[in-house]
Formats: C-alpha cells, sequence, structure tokens
C-alpha cells in the first residue's frame, strides 16, 4: 500500500524537525499502519457482532452471556483483536491491498488466519488448562489429544475466517476506490493558506 | 460490580465518537479544517472507540440478560445490532477512502473541494446513523 510504503520511506528521511515533519516522523515509527488498525479492528468487530447477532437470532444470547465472566469476557476480546493487528499487519507487510493479485491476498489471509486460530486456541487453553494441570484434575496425555485435535479444528476455523475476513478486506479497499472522486486535470491540492 | 465502569465506558465512547464526527463533519462542510491530517489522526480514536464500544456493548447485554428476539426489546436489539454492522460497513469504506486519497494528496497541503466535500458528506451520514443507534440505545434503556 501507499500508505505503508510511504511510511517506510519517511523513516529514511532526515528531515527538519518542522512542526508538520515532526508528525509525519510520528506516524511513521508507529508499528502498525492505519489500514492494518482499520481493518484489523473491522473484522475482529464484525466477528464478534455477527456472532453476537446469530446467538440473539436462536434466542440463546442470555443464557451464553450469563455463563460468562465479564472481565474474562473483555480479556478474550482484547486478546482476540491484538491476535488481528498481528495477523493483518502480518499480511500486510508481505503482499499490498492495491496491487497484488486477490489469489495471493487469500492465500495469505488463509495462512494468516490458521496460524491466528491456533495461537487463540493455544493462548485459552494455557489459561485453562495450567490451574487444571497443577491440580491433577487431567492427565497430560488426555491434554496433549486435546490440544493436537483444537489445534486441527481452530486452523481449519482461522483458515475460513482469515478467507472471509481477506475477501472483506479487498472489497471493502476496492470499494473505498471505486468512490474516491476523480478530479481529472485539475490541480490535485491548493496552496497552504497563511 | 463491574457493570458501572463498563456502561461508564459504553457511553464514554459513544460520545467521543459521536462529537468526533460531528464535529469533522461541520469542519470539513465549512472549510474550517482543509487539511487531511486531523480527520487521519481521529481515524486512529475512532476504531479504537469501536472497539472499546462493541466489548463494552456486549458486556453490558451480558449484565441485563436480553430477553429473545420473540419480544420488542429483543427485535429493537436486532435492529440495532444489524445498524451497527451496516455502520461498521460505511466507517471500513471512510477510512479507506480517506487513506486512498491521503495516497494521492500530499499530506501537508490543503484538500481539493472535491476531496473535502466528499469526506465531510462521509463523517456527516456517520453521525447521522450514530444518533440513531443513540435513539434506539435509548428505546433499549427506557422502553
Amino acid at each position: 500500500m501507499a500508505e505503508d510504503q510511504r511510511e517506510q520511506e519517511s523513516m529514511a528521511d532526515n528531515v527538519s524537525e518542522t512542526e508538520p515533519a515532526r508528525d509525519s516522523k510520528q506516524s511513521s515509527t508507529r508499528p502498525v499502519s492505519l489500514v492494518t488498525w482499520t481493518l484489523a479492528t473491522f473484522d475482529t468487530v464484525l466477528f464478534v457482532l455477527l456472532g453476537v447477532l446469530a446467538v440473539h437470532a436462536s434466542g440463546g444470547l442470555a443464557d451464553l452471556l450469563a455463563g460468562l465472566n465479564t472481565l474474562v469476557g473483555v480479556a478474550v476480546f482484547c486478546y482476540l483483536w491484538a491476535l488481528f493487528v498481528l495477523a493483518v499487519r502480518w499480511v500486510h507487510r508481505r503482499v499490498s491491498l492495491d496491487s497484488a493479485g486477490v489469489s495471493t491476498l487469500v492465500l495469505h489471509g488463509v495462512a494468516a488466519g490458521s496460524v491466528t486460530g491456533v495461537v487463540f486456541l493455544l493462548g485459552l487453553l494455557a489459561v485453562a488448562l495450567v490451574s487444571t494441570l497443577q491440580s491433577g484434575g487431567a492427565r497430560p496425555q488426555s491434554v496433549l489429544l486435546v490440544l493436537l485435535i483444537g489445534a486441527g479444528v481452530a486452523a481449519v476455523v482461522g483458515g475460513v475466517v482469515g478467507l472471509l475476513a481477506s475477501l472483506l478486506d479487498i472489497a471493502v479497499y476496492g470499494l473505498a476506490g471505486t468512490l474516491l472522486p476523480e478530479l481529472g486535470n485539475e490541480r490535485v491540492t491548493e496552496p497552504r493558506r497563511r | 460490580m463491574t457493570a458501572l465502569p463498563i456502561r461508564t465506558l459504553h457511553v464514554l465512547a459513544m460520545a467521543v465518537l459521536v462529537g468526533g464526527t460531528t464535529v469533522l463533519w461541520y469542519s470539513y462542510r465549512c472549510g474550517t479544517i482543509a487539511s487531511l491530517a486531523p480527520a487521519k489522526q481521529f481515524e486512529w480514536l475512532f476504531w479504537g472507540g469501536v472497539g472499546v464500544l462493541v466489548v463494552t456493548g456486549v458486556g453490558n447485554l451480558g449484565s441485563l440478560g436480553p430477553p429473545g428476539p420473540g419480544t420488542d426489546w429483543g427485535r429493537t436489539l436486532l435492529v440495532k445490532l444489524a445498524v451497527v454492522v451496516a455502520l461498521l460497513g460505511g466507517s471500513v469504506v471512510r477510512t479507506l477512502l480517506l487513506v486512498q486519497i491521503g495516497d494521492r494528496v500530499n499530506t501537508f497541503d490543503d484538500l481539493h473541494p472535491v476531496h473535502r466535500r466528499t469526506l465531510s458528506r462521509a463523517y456527516g451520514a456517520t453521525a447521522a446513523v450514530f444518533l440513531g443507534i443513540v435513539v434506539l440505545a435509548e428505546v433499549l434503556a427506557h422502553g
């Protein structure tokens, strides 16, 4: 993406410490670009909201939420959000939304989604299982079996989510490009008022 | 015990997002803001606020114990969730539109009036949908 490339280029430039230059430097030192932050947050909240919508439409939302601790729910959401940011950043550092082909983007999305799914599951299981293992409530062999089966399922589910998310991201990026007003041969910018 | 802070955070995040989008709509419309930088800065806050809104919104639902979709309350919630999904779709397009405008123009120059008008409309539409969501939230809270 041009934004990412420009940010990388501006990191190399030695600009004087004027106000706008300082602003540019601050944005260039951000580990995540605005596009990555936007798409990762969009994917995360959409994923959660569609889940809530589906459960509510089936009439089971009250029962589901009653069994969840609020702080645990917040922690799981933040964990998922962070994983989405890392996954989208990984994809955007390798392929560009505006120039890469759809198949390349989708393949990267599926790979990132699979890994994210496994890491998400491992994180949850690590928290849940450590206390169980310490108290001797589960045998290590059965834990390993659960981990292997769970990782396989999580990789497939994550891959599907990654596939859908990358297709959606490509679609909204393309739609934004379509809605971008054409200026023709007019001057693109006006001189700054003093 | 966590219900009050969660609800307060939800209301504060909503206030920031409604206020921010309304200010940007008005500023781009009147030409008070002529560059892209304020909008770009706000978009970081906007998506952070959206994350906070969604997680605190689900937290609120948990403490309320929402009735099923067959009731009036449940149907209103269904409509609210659908409107929020639509808002998210529109907002992601708005942010990417802004980014693509930024890719085309020099960040330090003033925006072309056509771009300014586009951003004004985008923020205006976002603010209007947000106000609709606030009305739905009022209905859910007070009937």
